[in-house]
């Protein structure tokens, strides 16, 4: 068994630089989801829920991906927590290549490094159980307590460290005695539980009440502090990821399609679609609705527009936009965008042309 | 509506308070079986009062009935009298005594023919339902084998050839043919709740398949369990009966449905009404009562019976 | 209040309660507001607000358990010679609603999907509502009508022959919108139409809104859990809690001049896209259990200034700045009775040690 930790210990101690290593790595992730439709006896359609996606967590840092419903943030997600298996594409944790990893992803080995929080609390909680058992079971499978009382003990402190006190009055509770925050802080207590180097947050709070949500993305932040625990916080409220993240991916359609550290993103954003989401997110200090560029909707991702996908939306396309997906193009240190205004070299990403490639 | 919003929706948050000391699973219990919620429904309480009623008779009736049931008497075919409170058979037994022996080995051999069925469907449907593929594949062949198989008719066949020294033989005979239609229900219900959020968490956090089935989906499914095996005992309980009726159980044994048989092979059934009518009535009523409990239990499995609706914000596909 | 011209809906002291077997819940009680003709008025408040709820009573949507215990909502028509009176909607009969509902009064819910028929073209859905109030149309007249109707919240008239799943979920809500217009209705209840769309559709919808209103001069009450959004698309604005309103003024008042600790919670609660990056708190504990409200103010609790009157007497909404007449809250922060030095400077809230119901909450700071 490859001792996939091993470098976690030094990941820790170093420097909280830009230099720190990362410690989960997507690499040119793809998926496709057959799905029933199509002609009778033709292939099935498959559903291209993502194209070409990398991303890498850094302990100790916040990336967001930011996208609105059908971009693949979620898909991204479950790839990353071992859900999902990639169609092709190359995951890493702490440098060692999923493949080499025992038991693959889809295993204990790697579940206990990865963590993800569901969007839903009200759906993520089993309610034939308490919250005991919510806590106790990961700590069992993964022997974080070797007695009764350890056991005990240890819930307590999880149930402490997502500050639901106190204590020993919740762990008895069943999940339909709490609130939805409340549901969420168990949530978040049980990824806690095997003791994750890696939290991947599916909109924790997009179901929860207004007041209680900076509550509990303030808690992840405490958390990942605590732990240097490396966060990657998935959202469709760009403001909210602007505050809590280090860095922004935005995404479109299945293609990510600009990156950067969150403030220089906000305040300079080069994607069209980035500008057109920032120009939609409500503000109260606007007048009146903002008259914005690039009208529509999402499109489906069973038959995507060729090339780049925002080009039926985008005000700005060209014609070698419908043909090709441009390459990334870096706008300056740690801020690219894939988009062909930026680039003069009119190169291509390959492997997006044509988008009705064939499905393996 | 969004007082009652608690299941969902843009943003639930109204925590529910309770001063229960129970074990958590049987608050889960009452929570799950809805207790509060069945005061209401009058029948599911009849339903529960002729069953325990039954059950008082089968339990303590015998202390009251001394003597065999089936001792012969000279007074036969007697009308109901003080002595014999239900009259006697041609052969001078006390009806009133066999009534009240017979209820124990009725519900006794429906009960336990009810759980047969209620296991096997139970792993059946949630094993099948929650692996998927091929042991989906060969395990609902199986079910589906079973489910066209007509029942009645292969109990007959098979009951003609074990001997008829008890009346166990009937009991399995009749749960072994009888819980393909309760595996299909539940298979059903796994289905919907295999890629659900919190059995996902409990992959994610490290189960394995026995506990995501056993400990995870299955206390999801306690009242259509529950209302499976009352609606099995039910068909048990008739089908032992009919077995009975037509001489294929242990004749000596003393049950409801050996009284019929032997009510109706004296060819008395045209005179003497108090040989045939109380066993009739006890299985009209005991079946009855079972299927008051289940249309009880209807009402909380079916969630379009309950006043509460939950409104739930439209999930996004293909993230 | 006195019935103005401009004033389309009046509701006076509403209160709706619950029925349930633990007990009677009051979801709304005593409410009152008024809305402007062709003014957006916005209900804001989160779960278990009763701002839902408030919103089906005065449109008569309401069924057992929910009742409404009492009050009015009087509704004053156009000027038309034979309608000088207001009509008390809360009074109408079966029939009369009937023909209140739609032509006067629509209602555009926050599911698309739930309110379109699943089976039938939007075409016959448009053209079902306005036959059910117009009977006697001829069929070019009717289809004339629904082609005017799609086009107005754009949307090509081919697709007057789609059903509703093959629409996507802005177009579905955009035919929401356009059958709540199929009669020309003078107000419009909106309950979270946005809710379930992306940002930049829920974007489009808005101006859509705001540009119809501007054509036809409807009224709109607009619900939402979204103040941001409120404060932006509002002229007036309520805010609920525990089926309570405690702060209600116009846009700019309740931005610029917050006075109720809930309301300033409520607007510190979202991060902002500019400006500095600073600590946001949001606001401690959770919304009420309506089973289960705090006695006296019913945010005490999650209030960093709650004092000892707050958990006892219930405030009532008042003017507490003679200068803004149209603001109202109901907060005993302004009471000089309760608050012998005047109100704090700042709502900014402040971490209460010894709130034993801060606890769960915490924020930053750090665990215990």
């Amino acid at each position: 068994m490859t001792n996939i930790m091993q470098n976690g210990a030094s990941a820790k101690n170093s420097a909280m630089g830009a230099n720190t290593s990362p410690i989960l790595e997507a690499r040119n992730l793809r998926k496709l989801f057959p799905v029933s439709g199509g002609s009778f006896f033709g292939k099935p359609n498959t559903v291209k829920a993502l194209e070409d996606f990398s991303v890498s967590l850094k302990p100790g840092y916040t990336t967001a991906l930011v996208g609105e419903s059908g971009s693949g943030k979620t898909t991204a997600a479950r790839i990353l927590a071992g859900m999902y298996q990639a169609t092709s594409g190359e995951i890493l944790f702490n440098g060692v290549s999923s493949k080499n990893i025992s038991g693959g992803l889809q295993s204990r080995n790697y579940h206990q490094h990865v963590q993800l929080i569901f969007q839903d609390p009200f759906a993520s909680l089993n309610v034939a159980h308490s919250i005991r058992y919510h806590l106790a079971r990961p700590l069992q499978i993964y022997h974080k307590a070797r007695n009764k009382t350890e056991l005990e003990q240890e819930i307590l402190a999880l149930l402490q460290r997502v500050s639901l006190t106190p204590a020993e009055q919740f762990i008895q509770k069943l999940p339909h005695e709490l609130s939805g925050g409340q549901r969420q802080r168990v949530a978040i207590a049980r990824a806690l539980a095997p003791k994750p180097s890696v939290l991947l947050a599916d909109e924790p709070v997009s179901m929860l009440d207004v007041s209680i949500r900076l509550d509990i993305l303030n808690l992840l932040t405490r958390l990942k502090d605590e732990e240097n625990l490396a966060l990657l916080y998935i959202t469709h409220d760009i403001a909210s990821a602007r505050y809590f993240a280090d860095t922004i991916l935005v995404m479109y359609a299945g293609q990510s399609i600009e990156s950067g550290p969150s403030e220089t993103l906000i305040k300079d954003p080069k994607h069209p679609y980035t500008q057109l989401l920032l120009s939609a997110a409500p503000d109260p200090a606007r007048n009146s609705a903002a008259p914005i560029s690039g009208k529509g909707e999402a499109p489906s991702l069973i038959n995507p527009p060729t090339g780049c996908r925002f080009h039926p939306r985008c005000p700005f396309a060209k014609d070698i936009c419908r043909t090709g997906f441009p390459k990334r193009t870096e706008i300056q240190k740690d801020h690219w965008v894939n988009c062909f205004l930026y680039t003069d070299e009119l190169e291509t990403v390959s492997s997006n042309i044509p988008a009705h490639a064939p499905s393996k | 509506m969004e007082l009652f919003n608690t299941h969902g929706g843009k943003s639930a948050d109204a925590p529910k308070q309770s001063s229960n000391n129970l074990r958590p699973i049987m608050k889960n219990l009452a929570a799950k079986l809805a207790i509060p919620q069945l005061p209401k429904s009058a029948m599911f309480w009849t339903g529960i009062g002729i069953l325990l009623f039954f059950i008082v008779v089968a339990v303590l009736g015998p202390l009251f009935i001394h003597g065999d049931p089936n001792a012969f008497s000279n007074e036969s075919l007697a009308a109901p009298s003080l002595q014999h409170l239900l009259g006697t058979t041609l052969t001078g037994q006390d009806v009133f005594s066999q009534l009240v022996i017979g209820t124990k080995l009725t519900l006794l051999s429906g009960f336990v023919a009810g759980i047969i069925a209620t296991t096997l469907s139970v792993i059946m449907g949630l094993v099948s339902g929650y692996l998927g593929g091929w042991a989906d594949d060969i395990l609902s062949l199986i079910t589906n084998i079973f489910l066209v198989i007509p029942g009645a008719p292969l109990a007959i066949v098979l009951s003609s050839y074990v001997p008829n020294t008890s009346v166990w033989p009937i009991v399995i005979i009749v749960g072994l043919t009888n819980w393909a239609w309760g595996a299909r229900v539940l298979r059903s219900q796994t289905l919907t709740m295999r890629d659900r959020d919190f059995i996902q968490a409990s992959k994610l956090g490290g189960e394995n398949n026995f506990r995501i089935i056993f400990f995870d989906i299955m206390p999801n499914l306690i009242a259509i369990v529950a209302s499976s095996f009352i609606f099995t005992t039910i068909y048990a309980i008739l089908t032992e009966i009919g077995l009975a009726f037509l001489g294929l159980g242990n004749i000596l044994a003393v049950s409801w449905g050996n009284m019929l048989y032997w009510a109706q092979n004296s060819g008395t059934l045209l005179s003497a009404w108090w040989w045939f009518l109380p066993p009739g009535l006890c299985v009209a009523l005991l079946g009855s009562s079972l299927a008051f409990i289940n249309f009880g239990l209807d009402t909380i499995v079916n969630p379009k019976l309950s006043i509460v609706k939950p409104k739930k914000r439209g999930k996004k596909a293909a993230e | 209040m006195t019935a103005q011209n401009n004033v389309i809906l009046d509701v006076q002291h509403i209160g709706v309660d619950y029925f349930s077997r633990s007990g009677t819940v009051h979801a709304v009680s005593d409410v009152s507001f008024s809305v402007n003709r062709g003014e957006i008025f916005g209900l804001a408040g989160e779960s278990g607000s009763g701002k839902s709820t408030l919103a089906f009573a005065v449109a008569r949507l309401l069924k057992f358990p929910a009742e409404i215990t009492g009050g009015q909502a009087l509704f004053y028509p156009k000027t038309d010679a034979a309608q000088t009176e207001p009509i008390d909607i809360l009074q109408l009969n079966k029939k009369q609603l009937r023909d209140f509902r739609w032509k006067k009064l629509s209602i555009v819910f926050q599911s698309a999907m739930n309110a379109l028929n699943p089976v039938l073209n939007v075409q016959t859905q448009i053209i079902d509502t306005i036959r059910s109030h117009q009977p006697h149309l001829h069929r070019d007249e009717y289809y004339q009508r629904a082609v005017d109707l799609v086009k107005m919240v754009g949307i090509a008239p081919e697709r007057l022959k789609s059903f509703p799943h093959q629409l996507s979920g802005g177009m579905r809500q955009r035919v929401v919108i356009a059958i709540a217009l199929a009669l020309n209705p003078e107000l419009i209840i909106m309950d979270e139409p946005t809710t379930a769309l992306d940002v930049v559709v829920q974007r489009e919808i808005l101006s859509e809104i705001q540009n119809l209103k501007k054509t036809f001069g409807f009224s709109v009450v607009f619900i939402t859990h979204d103040l941001s959004l409120l404060t932006e698309i509002c002229d007036h604005l309520a805010i609920m809690y525990a089926g309570k309103i405690v702060e209600q003024s116009n846009r700019v008042a309740i931005m610029q001049n917050t006075q109720h600790p809930y309301t300033f919670g409520l607007l510190h609660s979202f991060p902002s896209l500019y400006g500095e990056k600073k600590q946001i708190l949001g606001i401690p504990g959770h919304p009420p259990d309506l089973r289960n409200v705090p006695t006296g103010c019913a945010f005490n609790p999650r209030c960093s200034f709650a004092v000892e009157a707050c958990r006892s007497v219930i405030p009532t909404l008042q003017h507490v700045d003679a200068s803004a007449a149209d603001h109202l809250t109901a907060c005993h922060l302004y009471d000089p009775r309760f608050q012998p030095n005047g109100p704090p400077k700042s709502l900014g809230r402040q971490v209460a040690n010894d709130d034993p119901q801060a606890i769960g909450t915490d924020m930053l700071a750090g665990g215990q």
